[in-house]
């Protein structure tokens, strides 16, 4: 099943945050919206938006309200792409060249600025303070997770604490916040609001603990990169903190260096995979599912509830 | 305007901003952000003048510095950086401040001055899009480009506070500064947007032109800035700022080569 068939009959609001993105990133500066589009329309699967129509369905629904928070969360979104393909000195995405690969780290930046900036103007159609407050302080949060993941590279000696703390600022925040921005949108109580964003994060947590899993479990095909990157990279993910627990494999996966052969790579990817390291990290992720479906259980009934369930239980069985 | 109070005002900002950016590793890889004290002078400048600057001004102030901080932090991105992780950290670090200035205009809060600074932003990358592939611009174009880049920011806050009488000196006082730096890049022998400008841009310019050209056009400009010094009533003091002191040291300058 695809994921867009749990939430179908969001389709026609779908289609409408997808137009109003294109409006969005229009610029005069024909480089500028040649940069945005391209980025556009390598797609996406526009996960934060859903997650903010869907919670904004909690409370008095008003797309013409809502698509203001959903929009920006997206913008917000591709701009961190922008960069990331910079500081990743990354040639492709979604199958298509990335903007710093296709024009230079200059646009990609620039290309990156207009859209945050675009984001923002977006948030401000919605004059509640609170919602201001919830984003920015998601953003700085964000950017700390971001430089906290370069600073932990290849610091074996690290804490899973550590890693946690980093995927809930990397990944779970900006979700977290997507599902509470939707309940403030849609005016929904703050007990509903509560709910949502504690859904979101353990929805977000669940989601990085996967990708992480499949970083190893996947093939070069499936990733689009080579199977074990993240390790590669320096990334010490759930997995790997497992598997340091046997000390022959903690000794091989701390000599793990960027300019490992990749015939030694696969080598220690083969062992880490002999370990209950897959195991362990599935069921821990399996365990933040089951709490963010928890939070729904106060919810009343609706199509947006079983969507969101749908969609949490989507991201725990993904493959790839 | 006393002047003492200026400068502990000045220092005061620029203690609040540094606070407010912290960050022991980032700025131990990439280096502590400095702080433009020429630009911050020109954002107090309307405060000394009617003596007053409350903690909410200085959240204004500390705003705007942490935006050009933002875009200037991002600047300095090119795919020859010293490092991968220095390349990665600066990125970083603009964002970072990025989000810094979003979240204390979110806890002022002042959601009409997010929306303005927001729309500054969007036409602050424009310009710079546009000067990075000058060629077909005229003289004009390409000097209302650097304007803005360097003045949206102030001129969005300026008229939001009130202070709209101020933007045009603004805008000259920094566009001033960004050509001496330009001037400072060319002669080092870096990449001058300017300079590549008159050697690229619409009208030609012989090599051996380019610093007259450049003179010219600090004269015209400088000539601007008096005429609005004079039409704003400025107190003599205003020269002890630093926006003013680096501009009317180059005044006397080129008045002695002229």
């Amino acid at each position: 099943m695809k994921l867009t068939m749990l939430y179908s009959f969001l389709k026609t609001d779908i289609e409408e945050i997808e137009k109003e993105l294109s409006q969005a990133i229009h610029s005069d500066t024909i480089l500028l919206k040649d940069a945005s589009l391209h980025l556009l329309q390598a797609g996406g699967k526009r996960i934060r938006p859903v997650f903010v129509l869907l919670s904004a369905k909690t409370g008095q629904y008003d797309i013409h309200r809502v698509k203001n928070a959903a929009v920006a969360l997206e913008l917000i979104h591709m701009a961190s792409l922008v960069h990331d393909d910079v500081i990743d000195n990354a040639d492709m995405r979604r199958g298509r060249t990335t903007i710093q690969a296709e024009w230079s780290n200059q646009v990609a930046m620039y290309t990156g600025d207009y859209m945050f900036a675009r984001a923002l103007n977006y948030m401000t159609v919605i004059q509640d303070s609170t919602a201001h407050r919830i984003l920015s302080d998601a953003i700085v949060e964000l950017c700390i997770g971001e430089i906290a993941q370069i600073q932990d590279k290849y610091r074996f000696n690290q804490s899973v604490k550590d890693y946690f703390r980093r995927i809930k600022r990397k990944t779970a925040l900006l979700i977290a916040v997507s599902c509470q921005l939707g309940a403030v949108a849609g005016e929904a109580t703050p007990d509903i609001q509560k709910k949502l964003y504690r859904f979101g994060y353990y929805v977000g947590m669940a989601y990085q603990i996967t990708d992480d899993i499949l970083d190893f479990t996947s093939t070069e095909k499936e990733l689009g990169k080579p199977a074990g990157g993240d390790l590669l990279q320096g990334n010490i993910t759930l997995p790997v903190f497992y598997a340091m627990e046997n000390p022959e494999l903690s000794s091989k996966i701390k000599k793990v260096h960027e300019d490992m052969s990749d015939e030694d790579m696969q080598h220690i990817i083969g062992e880490i995979l002999k370990t209950d390291a897959i195991k362990r990290s599935s069921a821990i992720s399996q365990r933040y599912l089951v709490k963010a479906l928890e939070q729904l259980d106060a919810l009343p009934m609706s199509k947006a509830k079983k969507s969101l369930r749908d969609i949490a239980l989507f991201i725990g069985k993904r493959k790839y | 305007m006393n002047f003492k109070q200026s400068e502990r005002w000045m220092n005061e900002t620029v203690q609040h901003i540094l606070d407010q950016i912290h960050h022991p590793y980032l700025h131990a890889a990439i280096g502590q952000p400095e702080i433009d004290m020429d630009r911050l002078s020109l954002l107090l400048l309307p405060f000394y003048l009617k003596n007053k600057y409350t903690e909410l001004d200085q959240s204004y102030v500390s705003t705007a510095i942490l935006i050009q901080q933002a875009l200037d932090t991002h600047e300095k991105v090119s795919s020859n950086s010293e490092s991968h992780r220095i390349k990665q950290l600066t990125v970083l670090a603009g964002d970072y401040y990025s989000g810094l200035y979003y979240k204390i205009l979110s806890e002022i809060p002042d959601i009409e001055l997010i929306r303005k600074i927001a729309h500054s932003i969007e036409e602050i990358n424009e310009h710079k899009i546009e000067i990075s592939s000058a060629h077909s611009l005229s003289e004009n174009e390409f000097l209302r480009s650097l304007t803005k880049i360097e003045s949206s920011i102030i001129a969005s806050l300026f008229k939001h506070l009130g202070f709209e009488e101020m933007v045009p000196l603004a805008e000259k006082l920094l566009l001033i500064q960004r050509l001496k730096q330009e001037e400072v890049m060319f002669s080092d022998g870096k990449y001058s947007s300017l300079f590549d400008f008159f050697k690229h841009g619409k009208n030609h310019i012989k090599s051996s032109d380019y610093l007259i050209t450049y003179k010219v056009l600090l004269k015209q400009i400088s000539g601007d800035i008096e005429y609005l010094v004079q039409d704003l009533k400025l107190p003599s003091s205003v020269k002890n700022l630093p926006i003013f002191s680096s501009f009317y040291e180059k005044s006397i300058i080129y008045a002695e080569e002229g």
